[in-house]
């Protein structure tokens, strides 16, 4: 046997199956290529897929849940980085995030549901654009929700299949609805993995196997069924060496005892054994016996005249008539009785009268002799034939003890029907008839068991050489499909052990980064995450196992093990189990979607998470929806610039959805003012003194928003407890103090502080203006100033 | 009457009327929802100027809007008020003061998301009007503001 060597990698694709084959001893290796050859993959992957890491250019979504006709653009920088888009609930984040999520998944089904059909506007459009940097593909997806590829001339095709396959595998987009059935119930933990865990090509080479193996199976059985039939025979034929042989060797006999078993069943005959010699089975004809009973009568009434023993008187008569003896003639003529010498008798008339008499009777009396002995003669077949030594003997092997009695019955019977003589009566006729009649009956039993029992011998003794011979054809038919069966056993074995070591090694980078992305998002919790493993049979299909710790306590393990999980916990569980998956080497997207990822969580696993995403930023696009701000709160005090958009609803009704890129929400506002106040000058908006006090008090808003998060950023980079942030802002009432704070905080951090004077003016016109004071000066001047205080502000981070 | 504010620095901005102000947030470009901020800009002014209106028989320092949480309490002992007033008066107050609390946070810059939500601003507008029909029960001299968010959702 060639020493098999594990396989080095995940089988993933038939490619990688018919590598592995080479590490097979060759009766596997062969049945293995045979059956990749027979599947005939198309290829391996797609170039598209191969071509990754894929980046989202835009979103463009209309018509889809809560978007409606006016359609939404998110545009997005298709390269590695962090994109917040945040709104409030009902904007439509989750909208945009399904329909990105559904054209990129190229349409597979999702795990929640969604509205099928857009109420105000049923012509759904949506096109995601992907870019690797080199070129872009545009992922179109209409009002059927049927999601095509578009291509740079516009022809639509299929979404490639390993590219569907990649996205169930890797997840790079994870919609709320979607945690929420592990937030719901953790033990959905493998449900939440199981395409991740998928092996398509692995569990289809294991599905032809078991085609083969029920095909071998039903083989095997036949082999076996023709082997007990056979063995049957042989064992009813009694031939004790044949059955042993075949017993030992089983229904698959190796060559050898093959051809012992072909040596023995020579020697069965080949024909049916010679006749047991039953005598038929005799019955009583009742016209036959009537007449016997008759002829026996008659006999007995010529038996009874004086006919019986009148022989010597007739003879006497008949010689004194005849003529020709002298004396007698005298006699006749002088009517002289010879006898007693009287004379004038007529004794002539009178003797001659006698003597036709008694020939008469006698006549009677022969014929009634020769009735009775035709009539015996007739009762032959009424009666058994003689008993022949092969029944005799057979008969006397029976442990019945009246057979013996019944032997001489018959023995008797037949003497009877050999010599009639000896019945000269009715009686004894009636007698002997009904002795046989019984002895008929009894016989006729007996004879059917012999015959049947015999049958059974002669059919057995003729078939077993057919039955033998069926078996070893049978068998030398299904013996390519008995082997094969044997090898497909092995392989289909070996396959198991490949999906489950398939399913260890996706799971353990996926399982240790688990733990340590629990341990990075939950590091103040006395709950620990101290295992998680896949268990379910050899496949391990069904469940993912959790040891948790509350400190050093081991909670009890099982299904309901992580029911000590508070919300916040499991949304971190379901994280910390997505974000594994979505990010393991090998995957072509380069981009990460997320939806509404801390939900539940407080403020320090917002943190966490905020930090965990900076890094994941480095190596992915990440594009998180949110309604709520603490994650780019966090995320700037962490030092990191996002991307910011924010999404909200605006026009009569607000049905239309405004995106607007706000990474610096002071300079958006300025931005704002800005349009405003140059749209200004067809129709006034207000008194002068009102629109420069309005203009300055959002001026000081812009200004005090950015103040404020440059301050909690630096709070956190110099490590100052975010009560003590609170504490301080609590202490700057003013923008003045903000800014001042601002520069304590700047000094500490070792960086530039701003120099406020050059700002005073402006800072002393902003605050007034925000209690209702017009300082003079042209509002558009005020903003430009305000523009100054902002990017100072904003250039102490940076 | 035109007010001085007690910062030096803000002595020599004139203050703007509150109704040329409320015009103002009603002739701003954009929806309800995007001129919140504005809305809440002028329910603040509101509030400041009618602490700052209180007469010295409240309180002797000079008319201002510092120490607006000060000033609005005291009035809660102006002479001739009976115990039912006062308690309503009371009342009013806290009403009126939760939102100055909450327009400041939002103008200071305190919430990252300028814009204050619509429902807080109608329950900031009810508590405003009540401060000033309860100081100053004279025949208003200014639109209410809930009126002049009714023109604005109107618009």
């Amino acid at each position: 046997m060639v020493a098999e060597q594990a396989p080095q990698r995940v089988l993933l694709t038939w490619a990688d199956i018919a590598a592995a084959a080479s590490g097979l001893e060759p009766g596997m290796r062969d049945l293995l290529l045979e059956l990749v050859r027979a599947k005939n993959p198309i290829s391996a992957t797609s170039v598209t897929t191969a071509d990754g890491p894929w980046f989202v250019r835009n979103m463009h979504v209309r018509g889809h849940i809560g978007v409606g006709a006016e359609a939404v653009d998110l545009p997005l920088k298709p390269t590695t980085g962090l994109t917040i888009v945040s709104a409030r609930n009902g904007t439509g984040k989750t909208s945009i995030a399904d329909g990105a999520r559904h054209a990129l998944s190229g349409g597979t089904k999702r795990s929640y549901q969604v509205l099928a059909e857009n109420v105000h506007y049923p012509y759904r459009d949506i096109v995601v654009t992907l870019s690797n940097g080199r070129r872009d593909i545009e992922i179109v997806c209409g009002r059927d929700e049927k999601v095509q590829w578009r291509d740079a001339n516009g022809i639509l095709s299929l979404p490639p299949a390993d590219w569907t396959d990649a996205f169930g595998r890797y997840m790079p987009v994870l919609l709320y609805p979607e945690m929420s059935q592990v937030i719901q119930d953790p033990s959905n933990l493998h449900a939440f993995l199981k395409d991740a865990l998928e092996l398509t090509a692995l569990e289809e080479l294991q599905a032809i196997l078991k085609t083969d193996r029920e095909k071998g199976s039903a083989a095997r059985r036949a082999v076996e069924a023709a082997h007990a039939s056979a063995l049957s025979g042989v064992i009813k034929a009694g031939h004790q060496e044949l059955a042993a042989t075949m017993r030992d060797c089983g229904a698959f006999p190796d060559k050898e005892a093959d051809a012992r078993i072909q040596a023995l069943a020579a020697t069965l005959p080949s024909t049916a054994p010679p006749p047991l010699g039953l005598p038929d089975v005799w019955a009583m004809d009742d016209r036959r016996r009537e007449r016997a009973i008759n002829a026996l009568d008659r006999l007995d009434a010529a038996a009874r005249s004086d006919a019986a023993g009148a022989a010597a008187l007739l003879g006497l008569l008949q010689k004194a008539l005849v003529p020709g003896d002298a004396r007698l003639d005298h006699l006749r003529e002088r009517d002289v009785c010879p006898v007693c010498q009287a004379v004038g008798h007529d004794w002539t008339r009178r003797a001659t009268e006698e003597a036709d008499r008694l020939r008469t009777a006698t006549r009677d009396l022969r014929a009634a002799n020769h009735a009775v002995t035709a009539a015996l003669r007739d009762l032959g077949g009424c009666f058994p034939a003689a008993l022949t030594d092969s029944l005799r003997r057979t008969l006397a092997r029976m442990d019945d003890p009246t057979t013996e009695l019944r032997i001489k019955q018959w023995d008797r019977l037949v003497r009877v029907a050999t010599d009639m003589s000896t019945i000269t009566t009715v009686t004894s006729l009636i007698e002997a008839l009904e002795e046989s009649v019984d002895l008929a009956a009894w016989y006729t039993n007996i004879r059917e068991a012999l015959l049947a029992r015999r049958d059974d011998v002669i059919a057995a003794k003729a078939a077993v050489r057919v039955h033998i011979g069926a078996w070893m054809d049978i068998y030398a038919r299904e013996r390519p499909a008995v082997d094969r069966l044997a090898v497909a056993d092995r392989l289909d074995r070996r396959v198991d052990g490949w999906i489950r070591t398939a399913r260890e090694d996706i799971f353990a980078p996926i399982g240790n980064e688990v733990m340590e992305l629990w341990s990075i998002l939950n590091p103040d919790a006395d709950l620990k995450l101290t295992g998680i493993a896949l268990t379910g049979g050899t496949k391990l299909r069904r469940s993912v196992a959790l040891n948790l710790a509350d400190g050093d306590v081991a909670l009890p393990t099982g299904k309901n093990s992580s029911a000590v999980l508070s919300t916040g916990q499991r949304n971190a569980l379901s994280l910390a189990t997505y974000l594994p998956r979505a990010t393991q080497p090998g995957s072509p997207f380069g981009f990460l979607i997320l939806d509404d990822p801390i939900h539940a969580f407080d403020k320090g696993r917002v943190r966490y998470l905020a930090q965990h995403l900076m890094t994941l930023a480095e190596r992915f696009q990440v594009v998180v929806f949110t309604h709520d701000d603490r994650l780019w709160r966090e995320l700037r005090g962490l030092g990191a610039m996002p991307t910011h958009i924010q999404m909200d609803r605006h026009g009569d009704g607000q049905p239309q959805v405004r995106v607007r890129n706000v990474a610096s929400p002071g300079i958006q506002r300025l931005d704002e003012l800005q349009r405003v106040l140059g749209a200004e000058k067809g129709s006034p908006i207000g008194t002068p003194s009102a629109v420069i006090s309005m203009t300055l008090a959002m001026c000081r808003q812009a200004v005090d928003t950015e103040v404020v998060a440059q301050i909690e950023l630096l709070g956190r980079r110099v490590g100052s407890p975010e009560a003590t942030v609170i504490a301080d802002l609590r202490g700057a009432k003013k923008t003045l103090d903000q800014l001042e704070l601002l520069n304590r905080y700047a000094r500490r951090a070792g960086l530039q502080a701003i120099a406020l004077n050059a700002f005073t003016p402006t800072i002393h016109a902003l605050n007034g203006a925000a209690h209702g004071r017009a300082p003079d000066g042209d509002p558009k001047l005020w903003v430009r100033q305000t523009r100054r205080i902002i990017n100072a502000v904003q250039g102490i981070g940076s | 009457m035109p007010f001085k504010g007690s910062g030096a620095e803000m002595a020599t901005y004139p203050d703007v009327h509150v109704a040329d102000l409320q015009a103002a947030c009603r002739g701003w470009p954009g929806s309800r929802a995007e001129k919140a901020a504005l809305a809440a800009l002028v329910l603040r002014v509101r509030i400041e100027r009618a602490a700052a209106r209180l007469p010295s028989t409240v309180i002797a320092t000079k008319p201002d809007i510092s120490m607006i949480e000060r000033r609005l309490y005291l009035s809660i002992g102006e002479p001739g008020l009976s115990h039912e007033a006062q308690i309503r008066r009371m009342l009013v107050i806290a009403g009126a003061l939760q939102a100055y609390v909450a327009i400041c946070e939002i103008l200071h810059g305190r919430d990252p998301d300028p814009l204050p939500s619509l429902e807080d601003l109608d329950a900031w507008t009810v508590a405003v009007d009540a401060l000033d029909e309860d100081l100053y029960p004279a025949p208003a001299t200014v639109p209410r503001q809930r009126e002049l968010l009714s023109a604005v959702t109107e618009k």
